[in-house]
């Protein structure tokens, strides 16, 4: 979507809170004619005809909006995102003397607990350009304000005061930083000094603890003040100023949320100046104010003027530690300044004021559109009288609801200047009128609704604000992928000897509905496979010394979780493990095609020396397990998405900001997902391999059983890749398609590091696979990926219509290729004749030069599940 | 029989149409197609009974979790059933009750192995006096 598209807002679910606010919008655009909806609050929207929209009649397709439907968008612009730079925001020494401040002594261990602790969450180092930098300036921007981080004797810990739902979200924040919080709530007396009479008040004061001493610590190293902050100086952590314009919104955005007043009219129409106040002993009067310079110079760089501080009028309070004043500061109200200041910075951690800010952008807006329009009529008839048309002729062709008769006769006769805004709605009126549910979306008047050409990409997705990865669940569940060995056979060795290799692996392989695995594994078994993958099966004699390093990742992905995975995937997994599936998966052995044998140098790197020599191919993931985490999170993903504000046209598609809980705990799922996959194509070629040592009466070893390479290919992974010249970090989410990276790429194993890596694309059991390799060029153009496969042409009935698996069975078995398949309806439905042709496939992707082919390998056994 | 299979709408996976008079009838139209798909019912035997239960209210999320749930029991129990009865309470949630027997390589008639329900055009709707669902299953 085009930048000009930003703060529309299609729900597929009444939004309740926006969370992180991640409005993320995303459309399938074929290239051809899209529709351009623009608002009167000057929004501008291109979409597809049949995108569903929100209006006041409901979800409505765009094609068939008409000028009379009132859309439903985000009056705030937000701020886009920027990549921040890899700033480190505390040195080791830092954190030591923090501390050594709070109190966290070097005698003992308690010192290495809190660093432990740190190092657990990868917090014992901070640059600003880390993801997480979204919730913890929140979190630092909170504390600032309504939060404290109070020097007590039993060690720091964070207490942060506010409304229940408001606290709640900062909850979800701490928890999405791996720190636990609790909620408290409880009644308290208050009294104060005012400038009339000392003022006395009940009230129920809600907070939120977290008694972690790390996260104190970490805060105070990101500068947040310890201790009462009004008997101390201290000022803002200056490389807030280095931070991109997103950043300090949030930072502010937060503060604002507990120390700003919020957004309120004099007289229902013009909007006093809201302020923000420090407080600090009378002898800090000066550490007061340079806080309150530094907040001014913040706000500045995002354009925001604020007023000169003044003390608080008749503001004292004496406490424990000697008189205290307050001085304060106020955002400047004129029009522009308030606007730029709601819409783009606004409020954090308080939805009430969110909405009312939101709603206040809208109106302001709405004000200056009527102020337009009253001009424009004013000149308009001014110019019509001089040119000799009479009055009443003139206040019929131009009254309207924003200008009517008795405005227009006076702009006849006396008008000059600039209209005065035409009081027509009080704040409250419009909000009431025009707010949808408690959203602080504003209902807005479609201007016009234009068809235009597009000539755009087929998926565009646009996150605004400052969640600008997310997490697609529907994509990347499977996890599965390609693994390929080779052996020193040729194939006239084989040739006689393929009917009982197929038959022994068939054996040793279970494969079809409901089967279970032959490795009985333990829970904790099965949670180191999670999290390490095929370098558990090295360290368990399950795979051989060189086997990790020719799995992509060295074996197994980081960042698994699998507190994060259900007890229902878990039992699948258990239960699945070392089976090969069904479907499209399939295990294979083949022989180099002596015809199509491209590239017989770079092949030698491959371990493919000889014309005729056999190779063996798995194609599975993880079975049930990654599904199971698939469903799981669909769920999770359900309710995410209504609060993000996410909207996307297949279900399937659901997803979640990175950044999210939801994201960071799918994708720690996920992960196992992947693992547990390496691992499954692992131990059935430690199975494979024992059939080949059996038939040949030869161990493994000598028959050259080495694993060339594996793989995935339906997977969302982290890599860095090169953006408008510069390098940043990505999700890149791979489905039906596989991993290219060229040569020199450091993520490709060492072996092949000087050639690229070893690409293997799979066809049809009948029509034979391939091995490529990556490229530079698809590292330039495809973030390093390339088509994984053939694909289907006809649908598994239509298959079944059409051919019989027994008699397509001896039809193979006449072309030399011996298959054994668990049904005969599964080999019937995998025919090489529903599948494209894999030759024309690798041919464009190679003449694409997103990898470059080197070898083909025709079938000669296959097992189907 | 109260569904019909889409052919044309997904070529890698397996799509159906339910249809059935009451929501209850289109768990049970679903739950046996789902079946249908994995294995030859006829060769099923009655011989076990299941009772599940699932929380929830909306009728779309409780005919995922149903399905779900069946796929899950056949990889983790090993178990496929022939009948199927369900009731949707007034106070939302179900209560299925199965009847079927373990997984017999050699007698029964094994199809395709059903790995998950996907979103891809899921959706249960109220058609005149019908309901009726789309579902999509990744095989």
């Amino acid at each position: 979507m085009t930048t000009e598209a930003q703060g529309f807002v299609s729900l597929n679910a009444r939004p309740t809170r926006l969370g992180t606010k991640a409005v993320m919008k995303q459309d399938r655009w074929e290239s051809g004619r899209v529709l351009r909806l623009a608002t009167k609050s000057g929004r501008l929207l291109m979409l597809t005809a049949d995108h569903p929209v929100l209006t006041k009649r409901g979800m409505v397709e765009a094609g068939q909006l008409s000028l009379s439907d009132k859309v439903v968008v985000d009056p705030s612009e937000g701020m886009p995102y920027t990549r921040p730079i890899d700033l480190e925001l505390f040195s080791p020494e830092t954190l030591a003397g923090v501390m050594e401040r709070v109190g966290v002594t070097s005698r003992g261990n308690a010192r290495a607990q809190v660093l432990n602790q740190l190092k657990e969450r990868s917090l014992d180092r901070l640059v600003l350009s880390d993801p997480r930098m979204a919730q913890l300036l929140k979190i630092l921007g909170f504390v600032f304000g309504d939060g404290t981080i109070p020097a007590v004797e039993r060690g720091p810990y964070v207490s942060f005061y506010g409304k229940k739902e408001d606290l709640a979200e900062i909850g979800r924040d701490l928890e999405s930083l791996g720190f636990g919080s609790h909620a408290f709530s409880r009644r308290r007396h208050a009294k104060v000094n005012t400038a009339y009479d000392p003022s006395e008040f009940d009230f129920e004061e809600h907070s939120l603890q977290a008694a972690s001493t790390a996260l104190a610590v970490l805060l105070v190293a990101l500068g947040a003040p310890y201790g009462k902050k009004a008997s101390q100086a201290y000022g803002l952590p200056q490389w807030l100023f280095a931070s991109e314009p997103w950043q300090r919104k949030l930072f502010l955005g937060a503060y604002f949320g507990a120390e700003l007043s919020k957004p309120r009219t004099v007289n229902g129409y013009d909007f006093q100046m809201p302020l923000f106040s420090v407080n600090k002993l009378e002898t800090l009067a000066d550490s007061a104010l340079g806080l309150l310079d530094d907040f001014r110079r913040l706000l500045r760089s995002l354009d925001v003027e604020t007023s000169e501080p003044s003390r608080v009028d008749g503001y004292s309070y004496d406490g424990v530690d000697g008189r205290s004043i307050g001085f304060r500061v106020g955002i400047l109200s004129n029009t522009p300044n308030l606007s730029r200041f709601l819409s783009r910075v606004g409020y954090q951690y308080n939805d009430g004021k969110r909405r009312l800010s939101s709603l206040a952008v809208g109106y302001l807006a709405h004000l200056q559109g009527v102020r337009g329009e009253r001009n424009r009529v004013r000149q308009l008839a001014v110019e019509m009288y001089a040119s000799g048309v009479g009055a009443g002729r003139i206040v019929e062709s131009l009254s309207s609801e924003v200008a009517g008769p008795s405005f227009i006769r006076h702009s006849i006769w006396g008008g000059r200047g600039t209209a005065r805004v035409w009081r027509d709605q009080r704040f409250e009126r419009y909000a009431e009128e025009r707010e949808h549910g408690q959203t602080g979306f504003i209902f807005d008047d479609i201007v016009s609704i234009e068809s235009v050409a597009y000539e755009g990409p087929v998926y565009d997705v646009t996150i605004g604000d400052e969640c600008h990865n997310f997490v697609a669940e529907g994509v990347v569940v499977s996890n599965c992928g390609m693994r390929l060995i080779s052996t020193s056979l040729r194939y006239s060795e084989v040739a006689p000897k393929v009917k009982d290799l197929v038959d022994r692996i068939f054996r040793l392989v279970p494969a079809g509905v409901g089967v279970k695995g032959t490795l009985r594994i333990t829970e904790s078994q099965f949670d180191e496979i999670m999290r390490y993958g095929v370098k558990w099966c090295a360290e368990n004699g399950l795979a051989w010394e060189d086997d990790p390093s020719h799995v992509e990742e060295g074996g197994y992905l980081k960042g698994a979780d699998p507190s994060k995975v259900s007890a229902q995937a878990r039992s699948r997994g258990k239960e699945q493990f070392g089976t090969l599936g069904s479907g499209n998966h399939y295990l294979e052995i083949q022989v180099v095609d002596p015809a199509r044998h491209f590239d017989p140098d770079l092949a030698k790197h491959f371990g493919v020396v000889h014309d005729d020599q056999v190779m063996v191919m798995v194609h599975c993931g993880s079975r049930g397990f990654g599904h199971q985490i698939g469903s799981d999170y669909l769920r999770v993903f359900d309710g995410a998405m209504r609060r993000y504000g996410i909207s996307v046209r297949d279900r399937e598609l659901a997803c979640a900001p990175f950044a999210s809980n939801e994201g960071r705990d799918y994708y720690g799922a996920m992960v196992c997902a992947a693992n547990m996959a390496f691992t499954n194509r692992q131990v059935i070629v430690q199975k494979v391999r024992e059939a080949f040592s059996a038939v040949f009466h030869r161990d493994a070893e000598s028959l050259g059983m080495n694993l060339v390479y594996d793989v995935c290919h339906n997977i969302a992974k982290v890599e860095k890749h090169t953006v408008d010249g510069s390098s940043r970090e990505l999700l890149v989410h791979r489905k039906g398609a596989t991993r290219s990276f060229g040569p020199g790429h450091p993520d490709v194993p060492a072996a092949y590091r000087s050639i690229g890596q070893p690409v293997i694309i799979g066809g049809s059991m009948e029509t034979g696979s391939y091995l490529l390799v990556g490229t530079a060029k698809a590292m330039q153009e495809t973030f390093g990926s390339t088509a994984h496969g053939s694909g289907r042409t006809m649908s598994r009935t239509a298959a079944k219509r059409t051919v019989r698996g027994a008699e397509l069975q001896r039809k193979m078995l006449e072309r030399g290729i011996y298959v054994k398949a668990v049904t005969m309806d599964g080999l019937a439905e995998e025919a090489g004749m529903a599948y494209k042709d894999i030759s024309e496939v690798v041919e464009t992707m190679d003449r694409a030069g997103i990898s470059k082919k080197v070898v083909a390998l025709r079938p000669v056994g296959n097992i189907k599940g | 029989m109260p569904y019909k299979l889409l052919p044309d709408v997904a070529l890698a996976d397996v799509a159906f149409e339910a249809d059935s008079a009451t929501a209850g009838g289109l768990f049970e139209v679903c739950g046996r197609a789902l079946t249908d798909i994995m294995v030859d019912r006829r060769g099923v035997r009655p011989t076990k009974e299941r009772v599940v239960r699932i929380e929830g209210k909306e009728l779309d999320r409780l005919l995922y979790d149903f399905l779900t749930e069946l796929i899950v029991v056949k990889d983790v129990d090993s178990l496929l059933f022939k009948e199927f009865r369900v009731s949707l309470p007034a106070g939302g949630g179900l209560v299925a009750r199965l009847e079927g027997e373990p997984i017999d390589r050699k007698r029964h008639k094994l199809r395709n192995d059903v790995k998950a329900v996907t979103m891809h055009m899921f959706g249960v709707k109220r058609q005149g006096r019908r309901w009726k669902a789309t579902i999509v299953l990744d095989i």
